[in-house]
């Protein structure tokens, strides 16, 4: 069964097309390649259709580090 | 999809990304990029496009795109918020055509400097293709306008005015999204009421553009796109005050895909025959077990969507895709429904081939391909069986293979989505084109009971037209030139701006020639552009369609070309002939129409630089020493010569 953290991890991975990325949850976009601006909403708005959540405007703007995002997901989602 | 390239090391071999992939790992850049391309034809997700984009720049880096590609292309888009992610839609969605596009971006707001700047990179870029994608609140149209008519004439007049410098300085084809009103209006329901309504004049002014549009200029109704897609994930203003995206990013890949649809029709890049099965496509049930009487169509709602789908497909027609039918049936059973059921509407004639056996249906596709002269990708399959749909693909990857929803009634939006069925322009070419290729049916029966190629070309009784440059035939010979492939001597790509500079260019030669025969009027055929040089008289581009192959008729073309020259007074007429990897079929040409090849010599400065897929031609032939072989089977007469002729 996976988890929440597990499936954001795997939008991450499919978005940036990085099947083999390791993730942390002190990860944040500057330690990723190709981790732009850009990508990171589409990896926003892939979460959004993943979970079926919605990001509020402060937090578009705010997400520091991937466990940030995943606490975030987990607690939409749930 | 085949699965025998190789098996998937992760627990999702159904994902076509993973597949796509690993070939590029493995090196099979070639099946990678069909892989994409097949997932770029079902709309993939903003994270699928994702991907899949950033695996088309490493099989870019591999180099494997260029031997792929049926066409590369820059496209620029140009637009005033932020479009990487539309950029990367669009070169996904290009994918499904063949085409191989890179972009080049304005960036924020800077669009209409870029535009007007002919030093700014978007002309340094040299774009085949400019997207035009401005969002709605660039308009200068208030809330409520107090007069309506002046502020609408300034938006048409910018609008043109920023085509007019595209056009003019890049030559490229100018494809432009329609404006969308914002779906919240202070004026509620009268926003689309009142004369001076902003939702109303929105609409207004989409209409005056369309109308305004020249040649080369093409509008994508981006207000069906928002639609489709509904507008609240249109206009997802989250995401446009986060990071300055007017479109939200559900509806980029809608959008990619339209605006990539016609611009691969502008260049060229259509399908042009659909390929029908029968049984539970075009109506429910199995003709030959359920009888006549037993299919499903009209009647129940799955017989009424049946014969809804006969209606959407016999409307494309008028697009100028014309049909055929490829079905594993006995052929008398097949052919009963299309006689004898009183709710069918198709007939037999609108069809251009009827296969019915029980051969593959790959086999059925080349055998039309041959007969009809087109090649393979001309073509899209439309099956509801999933095991033919593989075969197909696996067999013919050139070929369009529509993916049918289990119900008939999805069946006419899979194959309205289907990428590669636009049309920029209806010209009476594409209008009369199921007639032109059932003569031609009717023309190669004639040939298989002819005793000798020369009988064969004797007995069609052929004769052709030359006609310059006109109003009326500029858009099918800028068509010609976009579109055709074999019979291609140079392989240059003059879109409509060019063609018309070299229509007024003194000396040039710019004219186009009909064929017909007893069986059929083929019309536009072929084209040439001719450029003075000195003396010499320089073939610049000669494009002639494959639907006339083999009837002598390039021949008689340069022959009128060589008296026009001599008659001007030019010395001589040189050609190149250019290798495409693709137009092989030309290389004839030159010296059967009586051209000699000149190896070095003064005039080679003149030519292409040598071509990725071998040494540039030169031919020459000199007025007075060298005969034109012209053809005795197919007379030809200026169009601006008449009385002289006559």
């Amino acid at each position: 069964m996976s988890t929440v953290r597990d499936d954001v991890h795997e939008v991450i991975r499919d978005v940036l097309l990085q099947p083999d990325l390791e993730l942390e949850d002190t990860s944040t976009a500057g330690d990723v390649e190709g981790w732009d601006s850009l990508a990171h909403l589409s990896v926003l708005f892939s979460l959004e259709s993943r979970f079926g959540i919605t990001f509020s405007d402060a937090e578009m703007g705010s997400i520091q580090d991937v466990g940030e995002l995943v606490r975030i997901v987990e607690r939409k989602a749930s | 999809m085949s699965t025998d390239h190789g098996t998937t090391t992760t627990g999702v071999a159904a994902e076509p990304l993973a597949t796509a992939l690993e070939h590029q790992r493995a090196g099979r850049g070639a099946a990678a990029l069909d892989v994409l391309a097949r997932l770029a034809q079902g709309r993939p997700d903003l994270r699928q496009t994702s991907g899949a984009d950033r695996l088309l720049a490493r099989l870019r880096a591999d180099g494997a795109v260029a031997g792929w590609a049926r066409r590369e292309a820059t496209v620029a888009v140009v637009s005033s918020h932020t479009s990487g992610q539309l950029a990367a839609a669009v070169r996904v969605a290009a994918l499904a055509h063949g085409l191989a596009a890179t972009t080049v971006e304005t960036g924020y707001r800077t669009y209409e400097a870029a535009v007007v700047d002919p030093a700014s990179e978007l002309y340094a870029a040299a774009p085949d293709v400019v997207l035009l994608v401005v969002d709605a609140r660039e308009l200068h149209l208030p809330e409520l306008s107090e007069d309506p008519e002046a502020d609408l004439a300034a938006e048409v007049a910018r609008w043109t005015g920023l085509w007019r410098p595209l056009r003019e300085r890049s030559g490229a084809t100018v494809v432009q999204a329609t404006f969308v009103p914002a779906p919240d209006d202070a004026l509620g329901d009268l926003g689309a009421v009142l004369p001076g309504a902003r939702r109303r004049l929105v609409r207004e002014l989409n209409l005056r553009l369309a109308d305004a549009a020249p040649a080369g200029v093409h509008l994508v109704d981006a207000e069906a796109v928002a639609a489709e897609v509904g507008a609240r994930v249109w206009a997802d203003s989250r995401y446009w005050f986060a990071a300055k995206h007017a479109v939200g990013l559900g509806a980029v890949g809608a959008l990619a895909a339209r605006l990539t649809d016609v611009a691969a029709a502008a260049l060229g890049l259509s399908r042009k025959v659909v390929v029908l099965d029968l049984d539970n496509t075009l109506w429910g049930g199995v003709v030959g077990e359920d009888g006549l009487g037993g299919i499903a169509l009209g009647g129940t709602p799955a017989g009424e969507a049946f014969v809804a789908f006969q209606h959407y497909v016999r409307s494309l027609r008028r697009r100028g895709l014309v049909l055929a039918v490829s079905t594993k049936n006995n052929p008398d059973e097949a052919r009963r429904p299309f006689s004898a059921h009183p709710e069918m509407v198709l007939g037999l004639d609108d069809l251009v081939a009827f296969e019915a056996g029980w051969g593959t249906k790959p086999d059925a596709v080349r055998s039309m391909a041959a007969t009809l002269g087109l090649g393979l990708e001309a073509f899209v399959l439309v099956d509801d069986n999933p095991a033919e749909r593989e075969r197909m693909r696996h067999e013919l990857p050139q070929v369009g293979v529509v993916d049918l929803p289990p119900d008939p009634s999805g069946y006419v939006a899979a194959l309205a989505r289907f990428p590669g069925l636009q049309t920029v322009a209806l010209t009476a070419e594409d209008a009369r084109r199921t007639e032109q290729y059932r003569a031609r049916h009717e023309a190669q029966r004639l040939s298989t009971s002819a005793a000798s190629p020369e009988e064969f070309l004797a007995a069609l009784g052929m004769t052709a037209t030359v006609e310059d440059l006109s109003e009326t035939n500029l858009a099918r010979v800028v068509q010609l030139i976009g579109k055709t492939n074999q019979l291609n001597l140079t392989g240059r790509r003059h879109g409509t701006a060019a063609v018309e500079a070299f229509g007024v260019t003194p000396g040039a030669v710019v004219w186009a020639m009909r064929v017909r025969d007893r069986f059929d009027d083929h019309g536009l055929v072929a084209a040439v552009v001719a450029v003075p040089d000195g003396t010499t008289l320089r073939l610049d581009t000669f494009v002639m369609s494959c639907r006339v192959l083999g009837r002598t008729a390039e021949r008689a073309l340069l022959a009128a070309l060589v008296e026009h020259a001599g008659e001007k007074g030019f010395a001589r007429v040189l050609a190149h002939f250019v290798p495409s990897g693709r137009n092989a079929p030309a290389q004839r040409i030159l010296p059967e129409a009586g051209f000699v090849r000149v190896e070095g010599g003064p005039d080679v400065d003149a030519a292409p630089p040598a071509g990725e897929h071998g040494p540039v031609e030169t031919w020459e032939l000199v007025v007075g020493r060298d005969a034109a072989r012209g053809s005795e089977h197919l007379p030809v007469r200026r169009a601006t010569q008449v009385a002289a002729v006559a």
